[in-house]
């Protein structure tokens, strides 16, 4: 393997390493960067294989990348019109596939374009002096800062706390789901009771951290009224919340 | 701002192709490598610290084509640099997205309706716009290398703010129908699952099946996967953009303002920046519009023939990936390819042509044997434009369409302001182009499409729903209107009459662009009453969804099942659709405008299927945000929903399965149904 496919084998390898990085489920960040790049590698070697090197840099870059995404459009569609389920192997496979027809067809044309290493631009050799270089890393501290910052904002905004009170029929319709979920950023102490035909048949009394949920399953009807009445403790004189049959 | 010599337009790169229509070397106006754009009239190239040292590759200067270019000529003064180095503004635009972030911290730490939270926010946004569009504007040298930083650091920037603004989850009505589809697609291996939020949406699962290939690779999660398909798919599209505009242009600082002008769209850093199927659709559209630019350029037949399979593949995917992008992309295709017939140029004509037809077949075959549902979607709009033109042509210009809650007084000046400055910019770019460019097949196609502006303004006026479908038709119209405008104000500055004050010239043209970007930011989305994030608002979008109404659409798919015909408010549709995955209805008002259940309400709701209501008791407090409190409710609300209105079901023998404080579910299949 001569210097010219270079590009191809290095490629390759990172494909292979996205492949077998998401198959093994290997660590979040070493599968995220080498999952993009096994996304990324099949639209530059079809880049390759469309273009010559002559085209400019930037516009094979956007050509790739707008390679990259279709590449899953169509081989995805493919996919499916010959009857295989779009799961995560399939998309592996036609991910690695996309690679390896792409590597394989490239290989061929450079063999048949003795002449690809002359059409090369010369490569534009990058200064960027040290307090520009500084002066963008501040800029990239920013924007790494701005989004942590709106995460921790959004995550802990002030919301206004609720109970779920629920008697749904489930699909045996003798059958109802009774249930508490507690949302209201604290512990609370709960006192449910079922009414039938007006008279309370059944109380509960029970304490509910934030997000926990009181559930079960209780006899329904339409023939009589059955009501719940949530009452939050101490408060016994109005339910906090109700549901029921309105019969 | 400097004083500015603006070259005369010049043919001298522009060479003939064998049809005589004008053509230009692609490799000449668009190798960002090989272009140094500032060269003194001794040779020498001016350049920045930050510009690249380039060996081996040829200097050449971006010579104008058929269209003048907004750069100095003057050689004392062009080798100076800027003050405002292109890491400089960098640097500003992140300090911007820092304090527009801090505007969205405010809001919700519940200052979302104060005054100064506001104006921080537009402070960080005047952080972002400001030096790039006066950096463009400068009479300063400037490598087609920093230009891409400015258009790629404006991109992203406004994405990021976009990021910031709901940055947990997708919080847009369109980004949760999406967000259904692609978990279907996750759940069920099948890309055209039912998705009852956007009964059309699985015909068109490019942006599903883009975003389940990123998930299975990296293991992100949706919300990630999405974040970063739409950002690529929106880079993309500004990037490519800026290419067509360059190749139009034939100069980099025109295309890049251009590209500043694009940036006027009212719903360019907002709509097509989510994740919806439009803006990976857009991407393809300018991939395809870019290939074909190349297609009709180039002479060699192995060289155009590498960049006719580019386009075949980008009008595929774009047909799949989103309807109304795809026939915009086969209209554009034909118009490119008939003006070009008329202006001489055979081949280009021919070759843009083929494309077209395999644009038409192609969308043909998609809606023939894939998605002949789109027929049905688009029927009532279709039927709704129609009965606006009806009620235009037959009141003789007034509408009953209805508004939204009107802006403050400032966004309406602003939007005011901005469409007179769009129509005055527009009719003297159209008519610079007829004069000068003519025989310039895209230019003319561009000046063609550019109209459409005109009837964008109209459906705006005229049309019932005229204000959203204008956002929507903005996205593609201002492509064209972008061109139109750039070569509007190049023609401006070098017309004779300013030449003499060029640097107010040009500084009059950077205000002119920067308003119009304030104005497309003031009057887009996300609107005036919910630009920051806060606390729950009725009947709103981004701000009606919060953790209450997401935990109450996952209580229905839990307990209820999905596909459940819904009756809700515009509050809770989305939650319902996407985390719900229940099939809220239109049309519903009826259900909730009196204080008992009629029997011509019993009547409407046997009509429409309806399995539950869901009453939100926060109706009644307060006035509907976007004017009105249905989905698909015609008038604007003026007045407080009573209360009696939404709990009238509890006497009517209806089971109330669901009581949350504010949100209450009647079960209509109930015994008393």
């Amino acid at each position: 393997m001569n210097r010219k496919n270079l590009d191809l084998v290095i490629a390759m390898l990172i494909a292979a390493l996205g492949f077998v990085a998401a198959a093994l489920h290997a660590p979040a960040a070493v599968t995220i960067v080498l999952g993009i790049g096994l996304i990324a590698v099949p639209g530059y070697l079809w880049t390759e294989v469309l273009l010559k090197r002559a085209e400019p840099l930037f516009e094979r870059v956007l050509i790739g990348t707008g390679l990259a995404l279709m590449l899953p459009i169509f081989g995805g569609l493919g996919l499916y019109a010959a009857g295989i389920s779009l799961r995560r192997t399939a998309w592996l496979g036609l991910l690695a596939g996309g690679s390896v027809v792409g590597a394989v067809v490239l290989a061929i044309l450079r063999r048949r374009r003795k002449s690809d290493t002359a059409e090369a631009e010369p490569r534009a050799k990058i200064r960027l002096p040290i307090r520009h270089a500084l002066i963008y890393g501040a800029a990239g501290v920013f924007a790494v800062a701005t989004i942590v910052i709106a995460v921790i904002s959004s995550d802990n905004q002030a919301q206004p706390g609720y109970t779920q009170l629920w008697m749904a029929p489930t699909k045996n319709l003798a059958v109802a789901s009774l249930g508490v979920n507690n949302q209201q950023g604290g512990t609370v102490l709960y006192r449910l009771q079922l009414l039938k035909k007006g008279k309370v048949s059944a109380t509960w009394n029970f304490t509910l951290t934030n997000g926990q949920t009181w559930q079960r399953d209780i006899s329904y009807t339409s023939k009589y009224s059955l009501d719940a009445n949530l009452y939050r403790l101490p408060n016994l004189n109005d339910p906090y919340r109700t549901v029921g049959n309105n019969q | 701002m400097g004083d500015l010599h603006l070259s005369e337009s010049s043919a001298s790169d522009s060479t003939l192709n064998q049809d005589g229509g004008a053509i230009v070397d692609p490799q000449k106006v668009s190798d960002l490598s090989t272009e140094v754009p500032m060269t003194s009239s001794d040779g020498e190239s001016a350049r920045t610290d930050e510009t690249v040292e380039l060996q081996k590759a040829p200097e050449t200067t971006e010579t104008a084509g058929t269209l003048e270019t907004l750069e100095p000529s003057d050689p004392p003064r062009q080798s100076k640099q800027s003050r405002l180095p292109v890491s400089v503004i960098t640097l500003l635009a992140a300090m911007g997205v820092f304090c527009a972030n801090a505007a969205f911290v405010a809001g919700r730490l519940g200052h979302a309706d104060s005054d100064w939270a506001n104006r921080v926010f537009w402070l960080g946004q005047a952080f972002i716009l400001i030096p790039i569009g006066l950096r463009m504007f400068s009479r300063r040298p400037m490598t087609k290398r920093e230009t891409v930083t400015l258009i790629v650091v404006l991109t992203v920037a406004e994405y990021l703010l976009k990021v910031c603004y709901s940055p947990t989850s997708f919080t847009f009505s369109d980004e949760l129908l999406q967000w259904r589809s692609t978990t279907d697609l996750l759940n069920t291996g099948d890309p055209f699952t039912v998705n009852y939020g956007l009964p059309v949406g699985p015909h068109y699962p490019g942006l599903q099946l883009v975003t389940v290939a990123l998930m299975s690779a990296t293991g992100l999660s949706l919300f990630s996967a999405g974040l970063i398909v739409a950002g690529v798919a929106h880079l993309l599209l500004i990037c490519l953009l800026y290419c067509v505009f360059t190749a139009l242009t034939r100069s980099h600082r025109v295309g890049a303002i251009a590209v500043l002008i694009y940036y006027t769209t009212p719903d360019l850093t907002s709509f097509n920046s989510m994740y919806v199927y439009e803006t990976l659709a857009l991407a393809f559209l300018g991939v395809t519009v870019f290939a074909a630019w190349k297609v009709a350029s180039l002479e060699s037949r192995a060289e155009w023939v590498r960049w006719f399979i580019i386009a075949v593949l980008g009008i595929l995917a774009t047909v799949i990936t989103h309807h109304v992008t795809s026939y915009i992309l086969a209209l554009t295709l034909i118009l490119v390819a008939v003006v070009s017939r008329f202006t001489g140029s055979r081949a280009a004509a021919k070759r843009i042509g083929a494309l077209a037809a395999i644009s038409v077949t192609a969308i043909a075959c998609w809606i023939a044997f894939v998605a002949p549902f789109t027929i049905t979607y688009f029927t009532p709009t279709v039927q709704g434009m129609m009965q606006g033109i009806n009620s235009l042509l037959g009141s003789g210009g007034s509408s009953s369409a209805p508004s939204t809650s009107l802006s403050p007084l400032n966004d309406q000046l602003l939007e005011g302001v901005g469409i007179l400055a769009t129509a005055v910019l527009l009719v003297y770019g159209c008519w610079q182009v007829w004069r000068a460019y003519k025989s310039d097949s895209w230019i003319v196609a561009m000046m063609i499409g550019s109209i459409g502006w005109f009837g964008a303004l109209a459906v705006r006026i005229g049309f019932p729903d005229g204000q959203e479908l204008a956002g929507r038709t903005a996205t593609y119209v201002y492509i064209p209107v972008s061109v139109i405008t750039a070569v509007a104000l190049t023609r401006y500055v070098n017309s004779a009459v300013v030449r003499n004050w060029r640097a107010a010239a040009m500084t009059v043209g950077a205000i002119a662009v920067i308003t119009l970007q304030f104005d497309g930011l003031a009057n887009g989305w996300p609107p005036y009453w919910e630009r920051l994030p806060g606390p729950h608002q009725v009947a709103g979008v981004e701000r009606s969804t919060g953790p209450e109404e997401i935990a109450m659409a996952e209580w229905t798919l839990a307990k209820l099942g999905q596909g459940k015909r819904f009756a809700s408010d515009v509050g809770n549709y989305p939650s319902l659709v996407g985390y719900g995955y229940q099939n809220p209805l239109q049309n519903v008002a009826y259900l909730f405008d009196s204080p008992t259940l009629t029997p011509s309400i019993v009547t409407q709701l046997d009509q429409q299927q309806v399995q539950y209501v869901l009453a939100d008791n926060r109706l009644s407090q307060s006035l509907p945000v976007g004017g009105s409190y249905f989905p698909g409710q015609a008038e604007t609300i003026n007045q407080k929903l009573p209360l009696i209105d939404l709990t009238k079901f509890n006497s009517s023998g209806i089971p109330r399965v669901f009581d949350d404080g504010n949100i209450v579910i009647y079960d209509l299949q109930g015994p008393a149904s």
